[in-house]
């Protein structure tokens, strides 16, 4: 065990405070059919404004979490790491992760540039690395033939 | 007549089989893997521009520093808390040094005469490592997190680059990291390892380099895209290069992130890492001038150049790609692919002596 990078202690890192979203400037439409087979990442862009009057671009991914039939499967995170912007590979099949002793045979996502972790089976959570906390995540309404993404936490459009 | 034969004979061999100047080293780089655990410092030569070697130098390499002699390098690891000591000339591990690094240790550099290493912790201060007793010998505290580190050509003075910080890094609560921010480059006195100056540059320090007589650092700095020009001899900065950046590369936040110098001097080379370009500038005039963009791998992340400023090495870790540019033609050279996941980041060229002799 590597001190320092087992689980978090403050709560800051896990998802245990209130999340705060801001909107889109227009919604993203995901068609449906694009997301059938679990852990096909798609990706998609979508801009923001961060006060003042900053245009932000965000990059993200909507996919299909193992687990099929319930609408609460689908997520959408922003691939802007928490620590430092660069950003982040999607893993399907994680081995001998970085920064971690931890054992997830789920897929993942790893930022190449310090090593941070995020745990893709829990919308992105923070498992190891520097980065502060989990990857910033969509507000996302699944529709009948379409996914739409609507928001994002508010907390990413200072950092991206 | 006989004899004079003999000399000539003599001499037209010896210069036949004297190593000259130029064969006397074997230029290489040396890549820290950083998601790796082993296997983590990759060696490649640059005549051949492959890969030759493989070893493992603690666990996350994140600073890598090489004396004048440049028949050892110095590789501290992010994670373990050590400091690997490399023979460059067998491309062997000599020893690691457990000292006490502190919290995370940097990317320090290492005396023209090997004899100190200033090695930085994210802790907030610089420990003075002398290499031959294998004593940290003093502590250099600065404001923030001690990050990069350039060292003066002449060895007189080195540079400390520390890390503003802000919540990215706080909210790490097992590491205690400062929280205090300083916007400002310390000087300290390479021969009495004091600090003896700042130099306030407005934003967190980043990655830096200094030109070849020493007179000019560059360095990136925190919300800047391009870089810093420091007056060493005024310390103050002077001038400001600037990106020029698109409409939409605006509206993404990024980081300039990895700086070196090349031809003799003349041009400063820097990333944009999360657009995944390259610039380079010419720093002849005031303030420096952009002259070529390239399109590069995925976040390019560290650069540096050949020791005879003629090519330059742009590390791009989330396409495990190394690529090489010809600084003349400023055209793409050529490209090392790493196997996936490598994730290639700091890097630092050594011309190793081809023998310890």
């Amino acid at each position: 065990m590597l001190i320092g990078f087992g689980r978090p202690l403050d709560f800051s890192r896990g998802r245990q405070v209130p999340v705060r979203y801001a909107p889109l400037t227009a919604p993203v439409r995901i068609p449906l059919e694009a997301l059938t087979a679990p852990w096909q990442p798609v990706s998609f862009k979508a801009e923001a404004v961060a006060p003042p009057a900053r245009r932000v671009l965000l990059t993200g991914v909507v996919f299909r979490r193992a687990a099929a039939g319930q609408t609460q499967n689908v997520s959408a995170v922003c691939v802007t790491c928490t620590h430092e912007q660069c950003q982040v590979d999607f893993v399907a099949e994680p081995a001998n992760l970085p920064r971690t002793d931890r054992v997830i045979t789920h897929p993942v996502f790893l930022c190449a540039c310090h090593s941070s972790v995020f745990d893709a089976m829990d919308e992105g959570a923070w498992v190891a690395g520097p980065a502060p906390r989990g990857l910033y995540r969509f507000r996302l309404r699944v529709g009948a033939d379409a996914v739409e993404i609507d928001a994002v936490e508010e907390e990413a459009l200072s950092a991206v | 007549m006989r004899t004079l034969m003999l000399v000539f004979g003599f001499i037209v061999v010896a210069a036949a089989i004297a190593p000259n100047a130029q064969n006397a080293t074997v230029e290489k780089l040396y890549i820290s893997l950083e998601n790796l655990e082993k296997d983590n410092l990759a060696v490649v030569d640059l005549t051949t521009f492959k890969e030759i070697k493989r070893l493992t130098a603690g666990s996350h390499p994140h600073g890598l520093t090489s004396p004048r002699s440049q028949a050892v390098l110095y590789a501290a690891s992010e994670v373990g808390g050590v400091v690997t000591l490399v023979d460059t000339v067998r491309d062997q591990v000599i020893k690691t040094f457990h000292v006490g690094f502190g919290v995370e240790p940097q990317n320090g550099a290492v005396t023209p005469d090997g004899r100190f290493l200033y090695q930085p912790s994210y802790a907030g201060y610089w420990q003075v490592f002398d290499t031959q007793k294998e004593e940290i010998v003093q502590y250099i505290h600065t404001l923030g997190i001690g990050h990069n580190t350039v060292m003066a050509p002449d060895g007189k003075f080195v540079y400390l680059l520390p890390i503003a910080g802000g919540e990215g890094h706080w909210r790490r609560p097992s590491l205690g990291l400062p929280r205090t921010q300083p916007k400002e480059v310390t000087v300290v006195d390479a021969t009495t390892h004091k600090a003896v100056g700042t130099i306030p540059v407005g934003a967190g320090p980043r990655p830096g380099t200094i030109s070849p007589d020493g007179r000019r650092l560059y360095i990136n700095v925190d919300d800047h895209m391009g870089f810093l020009v420091i007056d060493t001899a005024a310390r103050k900065v002077i001038s400001k290069a600037t990106m020029t950046l698109t409409a939409d590369e605006q509206a993404v936040r990024s980081r300039s992130h990895g700086i070196a110098v090349a031809n003799d001097g003349k041009e400063v080379w820097t990333n944009d890492v999360v657009h995944a370009v390259t610039y380079a500038f010419d720093v002849t005039v005031d303030p420096p001038k952009q002259i070529a963009r390239f399109a590069v791998g995925r976040q390019p992340y560290w650069i540096v150049t050949s020791k005879d400023g003629k090519t330059v090495y742009v590390n791009c870790p989330s396409d495990d790609v190394l690529i090489a540019f010809d600084v003349a033609t400023k055209k793409e050279k050529a490209r090392l692919q790493f196997p996936k996941g490598s994730h290639n980041t700091r890097m630092t060229v050594v011309a190793a002596p081809r023998t310890t002799s």
